[in-house]
């Protein structure tokens, strides 16, 4: 049996740090620290080199977006271990903010997903991997959003294929977006095909890359045009 | 115009008989006729002319009155020298008509003065004189009748110095001795005090105005008042009294023709009374006052002179005078000032409109009050400062101004200050430079009153805008706990009650535990959105453009925003991005509740060290609520102008609603960790 994962969390509120080390733990992991600065987690970072890292955006000393720049400097320096940022907010533009330099191994969930410890555990290990993962409520927001584009290529696809753009935005790959949606392979491969062709979007073979791919279309959706 | 023109041809035609007259006259005397001739042709042909012109043109019965009085006065005189040639010669008969002519004639003249002074100064006639003059006058004529046919011997005065001669008009069956006839003749100039009675009478009677202008009167009349009195009583030896008021009786009608005249040339720039007033009483009295003086000198010189030697006398005497130079002085300005009254004094007029200045705040107070300050002050006819924006006349002139000086503030030309002639004397350059500088004192006045009205108003609307900020917090604050009370206490309160249900039943459902987590997590988004409504997190950490881009973004109706590409980074103010994020979330809200747009396109751009925020749909337009005080936009437009931006809110080209916000953005550092 190969070694539990070895895990590190960054949460300034002590019941929400205490709630994500019962999931972790309860999943089967090793929770190696919990910190609550992102000064901290820089140390223990460097220090333990954990696997992968479940952190809060908001933290001492200004509460702002100490977390996106923790996890971003952990992805520069340390390729290997994989961010999960928990977030409060359900505002893409965070999960944009995280994804700026790239999707590879970094996932961003929202807070509640506490709740779910499964969705969680299954973030920890997608990004260990090197996958990418984007809430599926966060997703939901972008497609809301930018279908009220009357210019919109979104609307160019059928509902089918809305399914299927909306669980690669969540960083699914080809066989999991199968099981979900319980169809074949090869009929997700197709879909595929015609979603990005319709999104003007290269395929990229890459999960991760995919995930870029999309959530820069979203992005680029509701980014102010230049005047 | 026109009358003047007549007029001015009235006073060519009388100053030119005059002048034709006077020279024929002195030719005449010459030849040998006799002197006084000339000057009663020159007088009686000019001052009729002129007396008549002015009663007909100008109406002022007065003067008209005197001025003829005085000419036919001159004719009279003049009679007298052919009555004193008739008697020389010894033709009687002559003599006694022109006897009666004169005594006839100067009843008249007495009479037409009696008229005048009925209606001196200003033309209102004295109450219950009129049948006074009637009796006065049959009087005086039945007298005349009586002395002329019933006299034995020739009527003659007490100072015409004749032998008794009979009298060829005796007609009537009695006659009467010659010192009766003496004392009826004199008795028959007692009416002639009437005349100062009726100036005594209008004097008691009159305003100080009135009395200023009679003033000058009284003296001459008091003195041939007295000089008739004395006639009566001292005859023979009232030689030296009798000189005198004859001096003055010399000088009289010729002032009186000189000034009717100048009044016919021009009655508006001369008034006639003026140089009466200035040129003979004014003379009497200096020479009264020196006379005063130099008698006191002289007298304590001479007595001195007894007692010293010539040359201290001299010294003494000129010592004297010289000390007496001031009560001179003194008593010649207490003489003027009795006379003319006050003189204006630009200096004090300007001194109280100083003072009115920093009382006054309104326009409608202030104007009439400086003309008032520079009719009094310069003593001028009718001024009035008229502001063209806010007129408020002072008595309305019914004639062209004499002088107009422009207002003139901040190069603009605001009004102007007109003025009519001046009240005596012409305009000098010293009165153009004080109403100069009245002009400019009132376009500081302007200035004044119309910045104390913009600060009045500002400060009210800075007041307006301060209660509506608090009102609208106060709102908001309401709305915040509403939404907590009613929205998320009560979600959780029935989550509080699901997880009670445990206790009853202590195995744990799926289901139960489904709804619990799917209730908490609709309350925690509840929460989230209220957090977002009172300030949005974005805002702080993404800064405007990306809080803006989030809000059309969730918006129900398709939002396109625009934005210069340096707003992505940029940071600015709290105040400034917050008063920016909720001018357009409120915009959007009015998009879709008022406007019925289908469309909403967003402008954010910079101008200069300004942030340009522009929200533009497709609706209905703004309607009649410009302002979106209904809307609420007002309360933002408040935030936004207490930061020093502007709020407006306008038809859209296309038909729709234009919001269009500009803030004064400079960039702040955004502290970093």
């Amino acid at each position: 049996m190969p070694e539990p994962l070895r895990i590190a969390i960054a949460e300034d509120h002590y019941l929400v740090r205490e709630g994500v080390r019962h999931a972790v733990e309860n999943g089967g992991l090793t929770v190696i620290a919990a910190v609550s600065t992102a000064v901290e987690l820089a140390q223990v970072v460097e220090r333990e080199r954990p696997d992968a890292v479940v952190t809060d955006i908001r933290m001492p000393p200004h509460h702002r977006t100490e977390g996106v720049d923790a996890a971003l400097a952990i992805r520069a320096a340390h390729p290997e271990i994989g961010v999960v940022v928990l977030s409060q907010h359900n505002d893409p533009a965070y999960a944009m903010s995280l994804f700026r330099e790239g999707t590879r191994g970094l996932a961003y969930l929202l807070k509640e997903r506490v709740g779910r410890p499964a969705q969680l555990l299954a973030a920890i290990r997608e990004v260990v991997d090197g996958g990418s993962v984007v809430d599926a409520d966060v997703v939901a927001t972008m497609v809301a959003h930018s279908r009220r584009n009357a210019d919109s290529p979104l609307l160019a696809l059928t509902d089918r294929e809305h399914e299927v753009l909306a669980l690669v935005a969540g960083g699914a790959s080809n066989r999991a977006i199968a099981e979900r949606l319980h169809l074949s392979q090869s009929s997700i491969e197709k879909y595929l095909g015609s979603i990005f062709t319709k999104l003007g979007l290269a395929d990229e073979p890459d999960v991760h890359r995919r995930v870029a791919a999309v959530l820069a279309f979203f992005d680029d959706q509701r980014r102010a045009r230049p005047i | 115009m026109e009358a003047r023109r007549v007029h001015g041809l009235w006073a060519e035609a009388s100053v030119a008989t005059g002048l034709v007259a006077t020279v024929a006259g002195f030719a005449l005397a010459l030849a040998g006729w006799p002197v006084s001739l000339p000057w009663l042709v020159a007088s009686l042909c000019s001052v009729v002319i002129a007396g008549i012109a002015r009663l007909r043109y100008r109406g002022d019965r007065v003067i008209s009155w005197i001025v003829i009085g005085t000419g036919l006065g001159a004719v009279g005189t003049g009679i007298d020298v052919f009555t004193d040639q008739a008697l020389q010669l010894g033709v009687e008969a002559s003599a006694a008509w022109l006897l009666l002519a004169r005594r006839s004639l100067t009843v008249g003249v007495l009479l037409l003065m009696l008229v005048a002074l009925r209606i001196y100064p200003d033309g209102r006639p004295l109450p219950y004189t009129v049948p006074v003059l009637w009796a006065t006058g049959s009087l005086m004529y039945a007298t005349v009748a009586l002395v002329t046919f019933g006299a034995e011997n020739l009527p003659l005065e007490w100072f015409v110095q004749v032998s008794g001669e009979p009298n060829p008009l005796h007609v009537l069956p009695f006659a009467i001795g010659d010192r009766t006839v003496q004392v009826i003749l004199g008795a028959l100039w007692l009416p002639a005090l009437l005349a100062p009675a009726f100036l005594i009478v209008r004097y008691v009677t009159s305003g100080p105005r009135i009395r200023r202008r009679l003033r000058w009167l009284l003296p001459p009349f008091a003195l041939i008042g007295v000089v008739l009195v004395v006639n009566l009583v001292l005859r023979e030896n009232a030689g030296a009294v009798t000189v005198a008021v004859y001096a003055v009786f010399v000088f009289y009608p010729p002032l009186l023709t000189a000034a009717a005249i100048l009044g016919v040339i021009d009655p508006r720039r001369f008034d006639p009374d003026r140089l009466l007033r200035r040129g003979l009483v004014a003379a009497v009295l200096w020479i009264v006052i020196a006379a005063v003086f130099v008698g006191a000198a002289s007298i304590i010189g001479v007595t001195a002179s007894e007692y010293l030697t010539v040359p201290w006398a001299v010294l003494l005497a000129v010592v004297v005078a010289t000390l007496f130079a001031p009560t001179q002085r003194v008593l010649g300005r207490v003489a003027d000032r009795w006379l003319f009254g006050a003189r204006p004094d630009p200096a004090v007029a300007i001194a109280r409109l100083g003072r009115t200045l920093a009382e006054t705040f309104d326009l409608g107070t202030l104007l009439p009050r400086m003309a008032t300050a520079l009719e009094e002050g310069l003593g001028i006819a009718w001024v009035r400062v008229s502001i063209t924006d806010d007129d408020a006349p002072g008595r309305a002139p019914d004639e062209a101004p004499v002088f107009v000086v422009p207002v003139v503030l901040d190069g603009a030309h605001v009004g102007d200050v007109l003025c009519g002639p001046k009240r005596a004397g012409a305009w000098s350059a010293e009165d153009r430079a004080v109403v100069m500088t009245f002009a400019q004192q009132a376009a500081l006045a302007v200035a004044n009153v119309r910045l104390t009205q913009r600060l009045a108003a500002q400060a009210a609307e800075l007041s307006a805008s301060r209660t509506r900020l608090v009102h609208a917090q106060e709102g908001e604050r309401r709305r915040i706990e509403r939404n907590i009370h009613d929205g998320v206490q009560q979600d959780l309160v029935a989550l509080i009650a699901l997880v009670g249900q445990f206790d009853t039943e202590p195995a744990v459902q799926p289901t139960a535990m489904d709804l619990l987590r799917d209730g908490l997590t609709r309350v925690l988004d509840d929460i989230r959105d209220l957090a977002t409504g009172i300030h949005p997190s974005v805002l702080t950490d993404q800064g405007l453009l990306g809080a803006v881009e989030a809000l059309a973004a969730r918006h129900p109706i398709p939002v396109t925003v625009r934005a210069d590409a340096d707003l992505r980074t940029a940071r600015f103010d709290e105040a400034i991005e917050g008063a920016g994020y909720f001018i357009v979330a409120e915009a959007l809200a009015n998009s879709l509740k008022h406007a019925e747009a289908h469309r909403v396109e967003i402008t954010l751009s910079r101008n200069g060290a300004r942030l340009e925020i522009a929200i533009a749909d497709d609706g209905i337009g703004p309607g009649g609520d410009p302002l979106g005080i209904g809307r609420g936009l007002a309360g933002v437009r408040d935030r936004i102008e207490a930061l020093g931006g502007s709020l407006t809110v306008a038809r859209n080209g296309g038909g729709g609603t234009l919001v269009r916000a500009s803030l004064d953005a400079r960039e702040v550092e955004f502290e970093d960790a």
